[in-house]
């Protein structure tokens, strides 16, 4: 079991704590980005990207890791491990997690949210168009 | 439904057609906008690459600025000289809280720059190189020192100028915490808390030789002649050389020698011939390395006859670490032990083992 999983699992009481989750990935983020550099320029690219998108904000998640947001509504947020989760819908969830694209959220899986494993570039696109489908989503709700 | 648009362009991830309305390819993913973010500014921008340039320089500067006030406050706090071996306590916040500050500090500075994750590790890689070139002057830390310091200070100010990063994004939609005072009330919680940072280490050799030969070559082994193989005496941290002693009972003064002609004089508390030597170190010689971050207090040889013609060598020193983390430094000087009593312990072997009881 790797530290973020440990840290989930068995620490999660101080995720409370002011700041320790956001230390905590940082810190994460650093061992990621010494060990596995293409992980890291992934997820920076994943950054460019949306803060392209029209109307997208970023700061951090409340329980470490970087969010994005659209109007108020997180699209997602991503962890310093390469850990992409994205709160879509239950159908949509269990049609992507079908097709082996994606897997159940690491800590809720029954809700609608998915959970993507940034391992290189390759899944770059990937996330970026589950990205995209929660964007969509949102703003087409906020259309209405 | 009206019909939409004719396709105008190509995505530039796929290059597959896409509307002139598209924001994101349908196919890919990618945004479709001309100007994708993470392309190289244009020549006509080098004056905003200038200012790039100044910034990062900026962030550096005052990051170790700030640092050099905060280890003010800590030294004022603790009662540290924090130079050579007056150095006193050195608290774990030196080293944890002090670079994450100066990353954040870095960070607050780079926040419009739009920098890479690869990037902000260099740069953090510069500010730390700078702070270890401060320490090796202003406080006289040795090179070993500083080389065990180093991968503790890299990862902590580097996670906290991504911490800083994702703290000071330009477009955030929550406020920005404040740390300076978390981090301030932790380094002053630290450095008033006390520290008492205990360790031992045991080591065991078998030697294939009987408890009263074992025993004569203990009290003062003969000189080591061979050279260090740990990579750390090769760089240049003391190591073992020989020791001699005035007398086999106990207050017999006995004196371990150290390379670089450095003398560790012990006193001999416990004395049982072929069974235990128990000595307490009573002068530590002065060294800029980690003899002035650490204490040797204790050291024993047990002998212990396994009844087959051989002894088990059992060899412990106890020491103390003025420098914090324990878990951190603790590792390292525990290593150090390690080596210091297999250097020890090995040499005493060898000689026993001898066919004559010589080498």
């Amino acid at each position: 079991m790797d530290i973020f999983n440990f840290a989930v699992r068995h620490l999660r009481p101080l995720r409370f704590l002011p700041a320790l989750p956001h230390l905590f990935d940082s810190l994460l983020l650093a061992v990621t980005a010494l060990r596995r550099p293409t992980v890291a320029r992934s997820l920076d690219r994943i950054d460019w990207t949306l803060m392209t998108w029209p109307g997208v904000t970023k700061g951090p998640h409340r329980f470490g890791g970087t969010e994005y947001r659209l109007g108020g509504h997180e699209l997602g947020h991503v962890h310093g491990n390469g850990v992409l989760d994205v709160p879509l819908t239950k159908p949509l969830r269990e049609q992507l997690v079908a097709d082996g694209r994606v897997q159940p959220h690491h800590i809720y899986p029954s809700s609608g949210w998915v959970s993507f494993y940034i391992q290189g570039e390759a899944d770059v696109p990937n996330a970026l168009a589950l990205l995209r489908l929660a964007y969509e989503r949102r703003q087409s709700l906020l259309l209405v | 439904m009206s019909r939409p648009p004719p396709a105008e362009r190509q995505c530039p991830g796929c290059g597959r057609p896409v509307t002139a309305a598209t924001i994101l390819c349908p196919f890919c993913g990618v945004s479709v906008l001309e100007a994708p973010v993470w392309a190289a500014p244009p020549p006509e921008e080098l004056g905003r690459a200038k200012a790039s340039r100044g910034k990062i320089a900026l962030g550096i500067i005052v990051a170790d600025l700030v640092a050099i006030a905060l280890l003010l406050l800590a030294f004022k706090l603790t009662g540290s000289t924090a130079s050579g071996d007056t150095a006193g306590v050195l608290i774990g916040s030196i080293f944890i809280i002090v670079p994450l500050v100066m990353g954040l500090v870095s960070a607050w500075f780079w926040r419009d720059l739009n920098l890479s994750t690869g990037s902000y590790f260099l740069y953090s890689l510069v500010d730390c190189a700078l702070a270890l070139v401060l320490s090796a002057v202003f406080m006289a830390e040795g090179g070993i020192c500083l080389l065990i310091v180093s991968p503790l200070l890299i990862l902590m100010v580097f996670g906290g100028a991504l911490l800083g990063r994702m703290l000071f994004a330009r477009n955030s939609h929550r406020l920005n915490l404040s740390l300076v005072p978390l981090a301030l009330g932790v380094l002053v919680f630290d450095a008033l808390s006390p520290h008492h940072s205990r360790h031992a280490v045991t080591d065991r050799v078998v030697i294939h030789a009987r408890p009263d030969v074992v025993w004569r070559h203990i009290a003062a082994f003969p000189a080591i002649p061979d050279k260090p193989h740990f990579w750390l005496f090769k760089l240049g941290l003391p190591y073992p050389v020989r020791s001699t002693i005035e007398g086999v009972r106990v207050g017999a003064a006995r004196r371990c020698v150290f390379s670089q002609n450095l003398v560790f004089d012990e006193r001999v508390t416990e004395c049982e011939p072929s069974k235990r030597l128990t000595f307490d170190v009573v002068r530590q010689p002065p060294h800029p390395e980690i003899l002035g971050h650490a204490a040797v207090k204790r050291g024993r040889f047990l002998l212990q006859d396994n009844g087959d013609g051989t002894t088990t060598l059992v060899g412990t020193s106890w020491y103390e670490l003025y420098v914090y983390p324990s878990w951190y430094y603790g590792l390292w000087a525990d290593d150090i032990a390690r080596q210091v009593h297999l250097r020890v312990m090995n040499r005493v072997k060898a000689v026993c083992e001898a066919p004559d009881g010589h080498l």
